[in-house]
């Protein structure tokens, strides 16, 4: 069952990466499996996503979190937040 | 194979359909790269391939030449490639292209100019590219190759004859190990400065580090040496994967820096970039002891 802090989650990083890609359109097409780097995501983006992340859920990414696996989906980007809430 | 480098992952994806490709590989995890305006860019006119052409006809017999001439346009360099296509020999032609005009690379279309290798066929009015550094096949658009071919900054392109390629010798593979095969590290002392020069400029952070996770690829080459030494361990495997990684991580590390509301601190690119040394030092001084002992037994 999806909570309503996930579902908050899914709705501001997608509407987040269509913000960063420049593409509003995608933010609908994007699923919570979506490879975020065949959709264009590249290295700029994915840290600019981080910082954005940091700040709207007032988190830290330590480091050595900052991994490409770790923001490939939408999905692996929540658990990511979910394990510092 | 995994990918590491666009040239070289299109000559290999040819020569392995004949002959062992692994050779090609050797020292392809220090591949030339230059710093152009504290940028570290794998690409530019001073940068050729002439070394990994050599190498080819020194371990494959006389099977590769330029079909571009640089000292023709653009426009009549297509017309050659047009020509050689149709003819249909027993050849194959790599050809640079810019990738932003391809539309299957989407991180860089109609956003980065990225010069890179590709092979190339014509099938009846198809154009049809593999692109082995990618992972892509298929059918391009006639004018979007064109101009992914003429508007590209730099401009490049290979022949190889298919029936030519002989099976390698030792000596030869011998030979090429111990010409490239350097103990100091060109990419952690030139990145070192670039993080200096980023402590007084941050955005130097930003442009300086933007490829360097193409560059990164490049360690993945490790793999295939290893592999022909008969020591591809899934240890030494993890650890030539988490370099290639850790080069990217590098990137990430230096683009955070880089932004202007977040502290300027450069200690952890400068220790990323120490652990870089250190893991790579390790796997070359493996790298050695697997070709001494590849050499002893091939010797015997």
């Amino acid at each position: 069952m999806i909570t309503s802090q996930q579902s908050h989650a899914y709705a501001y990083l997608k509407t987040s990466l269509a913000e960063l890609l420049e593409k509003p359109s995608i933010a609908e097409e994007l699923t919570e499996h979506t490879d975020l780097f065949s959709v264009g995501m590249d290295s700029v983006t994915l840290v600019n996503l981080v910082v954005l992340v940091e700040e709207e859920f007032d988190i830290f990414f330590e480091d050595d979190e900052l991994l490409a696996e770790h923001f490939q989906t939408i999905e692996s980007v929540w658990k990511r937040i979910e394990s510092k809430l | 194979m995994k990918s590491s480098h666009c040239f070289l992952d299109a000559i290999t994806s040819v020569v392995g359909e004949y002959q062992d490709p692994r050779p090609m590989l050797l020292g392809v995890w220090e591949a030339d790269f230059v710093i152009k305006e504290q940028k570290i860019t794998y690409f530019s006119d001073a940068i050729n391939h002439d070394e990994y052409l050599e190498r080819l006809n020194r371990l494959y017999g006389e099977c590769a030449e330029h079909w571009y001439d640089y000292e023709q346009s653009k426009p009549n360099n297509l017309e050659i490639l047009q020509e050689l296509l149709h003819s249909k020999q027993d050849e194959e032609y790599l050809v640079q292209v810019d990738l932003f005009y391809l539309p299957y690379e989407i991180r860089s279309y109609q956003k980065k100019h990225m010069p890179h290798f590709i092979r190339l066929v014509k099938e009846e009015e198809r154009f049809l590219v593999t692109d082995p550094f990618l992972d892509f096949c298929g059918e391009v658009d006639e004018k979007d190759l064109e101009d992914a071919f003429l508007l590209n900054e730099l401009g490049g392109g290979i022949k190889l004859k298919t029936s030519n390629l002989k099976a390698p010798s030792e000596d030869e593979i011998s030979k090429i190990f111990n010409s490239v095969f350097r103990t100091d590290n060109r990419l952690v002392t030139e990145s070192l400065r670039v993080v200096k020069e980023g402590a007084k400029d941050r955005t130097i952070l930003r442009e300086g580090f933007l490829e360097i996770g193409i560059l990164g690829k490049r360690k993945l080459s490790y793999l295939a040496a290893f592999s022909l030494f008969n020591r591809r361990t899934p240890e030494i495997e993890n650890a030539i994967i988490m370099l290639s990684k850790g080069w990217t991580h590098l990137g990430f590390l230096a683009i955070k820096a880089s932004m202007a509301k977040m502290k300027l601190d450069i200690d952890p690119l400068l220790q990323k970039l120490h652990q870089l040394e250190q893991s790579e030092h390790e796997i070359k001084m493996n790298l050695k002891q697997s070709y001494e002992e590849w050499m002893n037994h091939v010797s015997v």
